[in-house]
Parts: C-alpha cells; structure tokens; sequence
C-alpha cells in the first residue's frame, strides 16, 4: 500500500467510513500490538493500549498528517507515549541508569554463551534494560522502523539514537549471557 | 564507509541490511563480501539470533472484535441505523452515506405521522353522545334510520 493510498483510507476513515477503518485496522494492529506486549511485556495491558492506539485511529484521524510521517509511524508514536505513561503510572519507568560495568561483554567466546538462548531469557533481558535502550532496540530492532522515524518517536537525533542503540545491543548480549550461564550453572 | 564504521554499523542495526539505513546499505552489502565483512558479521550474528528467539503473538482475532465493538460503540444512534440499513460499503459510500442521514429525519416524521391512529370519526360522525341529543329533539314519527 502505498503513502497516498494509505492517506486516502485515512481520509475516509476522517469522513466515517468504517470500511476504510477496517482495512487500516487489519493492516497496523499486529505490528502496534506486537509493540505494545514487548514494551508492557503484560498481555492484558499490552491489549488495552493496542485497543486504545487504534481507537484513536478512529477518533482522531483528522489529525494525521501525511506529509509528516507514515501511518505506522504516527501510531507507533501514540503508542510509545501510551506506554510509557501507562510504565510511569505503575512506577515501572525510569530514567535511564549508568551502564552497569559488573556486566561482562566479551567478544568471540562470549557469543558461544549465546548459544541455547530461548525466548525467555531475551525477554527478561529485555526488560532488564534501560527504558530508552528498550524502546529504542523495540522500535527498531522488532518494529523495524527507519531510524529517523524512531528517533522522532523518542524526540531524539538519529546520532543519540544510534548511541542508544549500540549501548542496548552491548547490554542485552551482556544480560543474556548472564543469564543463560545462570541458567546452565543450575 | 570503511570496515571499522561497517563493524560501527553491525554494532548498532545488527546483521540484516534490511535493518541498515538505507543510505549506507549498498556500501555496507559491499563490504559484507569482503573476508573482513563476513568476519565482523560472524560477530555480531550470535546476539542477532538470541534477540529473534523473542516473538510475541497477540491474540489479534479478539483485539480486532473489541475494537470493532468499541468503534461500533462510539458512534451515533442514527450512525448506528444507517450502518444496520446500509452497511458501508466503501468510498462511494462516504458521499451517499451523509445525503441518506440528511433524509432520515423526513423519513422518521413519515414513519410517526403513519403510526399514528386518524380519528375518522372526528368531524363527520356521530357520537353516541350526539345521537341521544339528536333522539331527544327529533319528533316521535322520526326514527333513527333518518338521521344522517
């Protein structure tokens, strides 16, 4: 689907049209949800904030601007806002701590540690991380968005943003081998 | 882009070019090639497979009811009625659509103004009350057959 298409359902969706909204809706849920479970890592919540991202597609289409950013980019930005308000609210967001240097992050024998990693241990991991490290390896690394969109979801230059995200590749390398040699050492 | 700032971007977008920006992509698949490349992305494949471990699968059948449920919701009885009457059907849709909700209230005074019982006997028929009054003034060789 190209921009102008997409801008053009957008536009009707803006006019009532819930034929429109369908098509829209069955295009960008997965991704927004998906998005929402690795922030929240919490289902039912991850659940409310998809349901609301998209609803808001509904009710507030008038104010996309296509000449601004893409459709997926706009929602991922509602989402990202909604998500970090809904962390902060429960007190499970944090401005970002200095890098913990107990960590190790060794080259070539450390990747061998990698070895046998299962989903659990990313996810832990992952939620073991600094928050802007985690919505910026999210954005990108799972979402895959461009790196201009995500550094203006998180209102941040592409520079500061490729720093975050060499910072969170290093981290979470170190958290799952921590783990993992956890893991095996039981 | 030399083989340091490949190494640089491998750190930061990891192995797959389609995650490279784009303006440094066809420069960093060429040097990918190389001995030095292939090296570096040997590397940094091991975190790149750890990280893809991580999938998510939302229930997105369910989501996408309650938010149907929940679009359906917001809308205005007479939204509601049209999309019970004509269900949207696309684009041409949103130019009828609005037209058919102006006429809706004409057609609701019809549907009310047809609902109600017309009192037929209003003006041109007789009460049983009238009939009594009349019985009692007409003379005794009138009878009833010669009331109107």
């Amino acid at each position: 689907m190209t921009r102008e298409s997409e801008a053009e359902l957008v536009r009707q969706v803006a006019a009532g049209s819930m034929e429109a909204y369908r098509v829209l809706l069955e295009r960008q849920l997965p991704s927004v949800a998906r998005f929402a479970m690795r922030m929240l890592n919490d289902p039912s919540e991850a659940e409310d904030i998809a349901q609301e991202v998209l609803f808001r597609l509904w009710t507030q289409a008038d104010r996309y601007d296509p000449s601004r950013a893409k459709l997926s980019t706009w929602l991922h930005n509602i989402a990202h806002n909604l998500c970090i308000d809904h962390l902060r609210k429960r007190g499970r967001w944090h401005d970002e701590p200095p890098d913990d240097d107990t960590l190790t992050d060794d080259a070539d024998p450390a990747d061998a540690m990698l070895a046998g990693i299962d989903a659990t241990i990313v996810q832990q991991s992952l939620r073991s991380l600094p928050e802007s490290q985690r919505s910026a390896l999210i954005l990108s690394y799972y979402q895959g968005l461009s790196n201009r969109d995500v550094a203006s979801i998180m209102a941040i230059s592409v520079e500061a943003l490729e720093s975050l995200l060499a910072r969170a590749r290093r981290k979470m390398k170190a958290l799952m081998q921590d783990r993992n040699e956890h893991e095996r050492s039981r | 882009m030399d083989i340091e700032a490949f190494e640089r971007l491998l750190e930061t977008y990891g192995t797959a070019s389609s995650r490279w920006p784009a303006a440094l992509r066809d420069r960093a698949i060429e040097l990918q090639a190389t001995d030095a490349g292939r090296q570096a992305v040997l590397r940094h494949r091991a975190l790149d497979r750890g990280l893809d471990q991580y999938t998510v699968k939302p229930d997105l059948e369910r989501l996408e009811q309650r938010i149907m449920q929940r679009v359906r919701a917001s809308r205005s009885p007479i939204e509601r009625l049209i999309d019970w009457l004509l269900p949207d059907t696309g684009a041409p849709a949103t130019l009828w659509r609005p037209a058919l909700a102006a006429t809706l209230p004409l057609v609701f005074g019809v549907v009310l103004g047809s609902s109600l019982p017309i009192d037929s006997t209003e003006d041109t028929a007789w009460t049983e009350q009238d009939a009594l009054v009349l019985m009692g003034l007409v003379g005794e060789d009138e009878t009833m057959e010669s009331l109107p």
